[in-house]
């Protein structure tokens, strides 16, 4: 593959999330918290949402991670804020499908997330793309939102 | 630039790409790569040797028994050990680790006795520990150590006490490489009374161990970082110890004589080897050490010292990059730990795995040290004799590019926060 595949991993895109602070910090009453760890390198990231009416009205996350890491939980944080939990709960299914490349998949609802489409050609960091991810599946399993 | 002698006996080294580039392999320090003669010894013995030890009476059994056995001679030699029943061949430095802290630590330890650890331990040096503690009420000690990775031995004087009754200590820092003073700390144990164990992951594939001088009590190790097959373990114990300890598994291979009521059991170490082992395995050990003591120590300490003082006064030269441990080469043991500004450890291992480099990063099973460290991972590049001058200049390359691509695409500034 050589170097030209870093510039397929990190796109502008995923370099401009990573960075993006928009989403980052705590929210002040969140209807649901959760801890994301990736035991291989340590990175612990924290999702908090508000939910209203089963729609996700805030969401925020904090944490130390990689790149992709930070790149992945701020486009999520994006695309979720404003959607229902229902609608959710598909896109995390179709961008866990994707990342693990495992399956040909829709993506047309996954927006910026597409970006991560290739990242099934770098194992080693599709923990990564997934933790934030992850972590608002368990929210959705672990809560009723009612 | 010098032809490394060695380089052609490892047949990953020259044949394997990685990433379309050839593989320049530094993560020695997680395991070795193996030798064509290790990895023929094992086909030979399943192709012509294959047999069960220990019991049948036939002539291929007889072979494989003595192999096997030979190779516990092999290791008693290697380290030093005052009998070949000091020898237990377990499954891994982890296996060996627990074995003790099981075996000897829930065993002898009361409430308020108290374990002596360091702050550097690998997380299999510890956890067991913690198990034990828990469930005899035994506490939790730790060493510091200084700006040169080593354990304070000041501090180690205060906190080794009457209560302490086991001391377990790494002798070569996973992360930092740093080497610890285990005969002094074992000195230390003894005048109160307790026993000392050392971790020898890290140290036995590259400097000559002598438990005897050491006078450790326990000492544990791996085949597989030392060119050796995977699972495939050592420990090393006191013969007046592993006479006070039971056996844990009971069936074939460990007996003496059984009747339906009752059974004796063998005596030295094979009593603690229950079940067929992996003869395969240990046989092929056998042709690792034979293979690491034609290359001897000393060319693998000039080697490792060598690559160290190439690397690290490269790296001492670029600004972005931190070097945790000693300044001091000939305290790395072959490992190298850094960091490179704020490129986090996964960015950086990518585009080093992209140029073909293998390194690690991670905590490398060591959370408190990376926490003592305070960062929340580290990179790692290990070495070992087999690496050569032109896999330093690799690595530079890929830190370059590493550097490069991160400042080219540079964090920008938070516009709200």
């Amino acid at each position: 593959m050589g170097l030209e595949g870093l510039n397929q991993l990190y796109r502008q895109v995923v370099l401009d999330a990573a960075v993006d602070q928009r989403y980052r910090g705590q929210l002040l009453n969140p209807t649901a918290v959760q801890l994301a760890h990736n035991p291989n390198c340590g990175d612990v990231l924290e999702l908090q949402i508000k939910v209203s009416d089963r729609h996700i009205t805030a969401i925020a996350f904090q944490g130390q991670g990689c790149t992709i890491s930070q790149a992945s939980a701020s486009i999520l944080a994006d695309l979720a804020l404003h959607q229902s939990l229902e609608s959710m709960q598909t896109r995390i299914s179709q961008f866990q499908k994707m990342i693990t490349g495992k399956e040909s998949v829709e993506i047309d609802q996954l927006g910026d997330a597409s970006v991560f489409s290739k990242i099934s050609q770098f194992p080693t960091r599709v923990k990564c793309a997934g933790l934030a991810w992850d972590a608002l599946e368990q929210m959705l399993k672990n809560n009723q939102f009612d | 630039m010098s032809k490394n002698q060695f380089r052609d006996d490892f047949p990953i080294l020259n044949n394997v790409k990685m990433n379309d580039e050839p593989l320049a392999y530094l993560d020695n320090a997680a395991t070795s790569q193996k030798p064509q003669l290790v990895i023929d010894r094992i086909s030979r013995y399943y192709s012509y040797e294959n047999a069960n030890i220990h019991r049948a009476t036939h002539a291929l059994a007889l072979k494989a028994t003595d192999d096997y056995e030979q190779v516990r001679d092999q290791v008693r030699h290697f380290i030093n050990a005052k009998s070949r029943d000091e020898i237990i061949f377990t499954r891994s430095t982890t296996e060996s680790l627990n074995w003790v802290a099981q075996r000897w630590g829930e065993a002898k330890l009361k409430p308020g006795d108290e374990i002596v650890l360091s702050i550097l331990e690998h997380h299999s040096n510890l956890v067991p520990w913690q198990q034990v503690a828990k469930k005899t009420g035994a506490r939790l000690r730790f060493l510091d150590f200084n700006q040169e990775g080593v354990i304070d031995l000041n501090a180690a004087k205060k906190t080794i006490n009457a209560k302490t009754k086991i001391v377990s200590i790494t002798q070569v820092s996973n992360v930092l490489g740093s080497i610890q003073p285990v005969k002094e700390l074992a000195l230390m144990a003894h005048q109160v009374n307790a026993i000392m164990i050392v971790d020898a992951a890290q140290s036995v594939p590259h400097f000559k161990i002598d438990v005897q001088n050491l006078d450790c009590d326990f000492l544990a190790f791996s085949a597989h970082k030392m060119l050796g097959p995977t699972g495939v373990g050592v420990l090393y114990g006191k013969s007046e110890l592993l006479e006070k300890i039971d056996p844990e598994f009971f069936g074939g291979e460990m007996i003496e004589e059984v009747s339906k009521n009752e059974a004796s059991f063998k005596s030295g170490a094979l009593r603690f080897e229950a079940g067929t082992q992996n003869i395969a395995g240990v046989i092929a050990f056998g042709a690792a050490l034979t293979y690491l003591q034609k290359v001897g120590f000393d060319k693998i300490a000039a080697q490792d010292r060598s690559l160290m003082e190439s690397a690290i006064s490269a790296l001492q030269n670029r600004s972005q990059v931190k070097i945790y441990g000693s300044a001091d080469p000939a305290n790395h043991t072959g490992i190298i730990s850094f960091n490179v500004g704020e490129i986090h450890p996964h960015d950086v291992s990518t585009v080093f795995d992209l140029d073909g480099v293998a390194i690690r990063a991670g905590h490398h099973c060591a959370e408190p040290l990376m926490n003592r460290l305070g960062v929340s991972a580290t990179c790692r590049a290990s070495f070992y004799f087999y690496n050569n001058l032109d896999d330093v200049e690799r690595f530079l390359i890929a830190l370059k590019d590493t550097e490069d691509f991160f400042n080219r695409h540079p964090s920008k500034e938070s516009s709200n926060g």
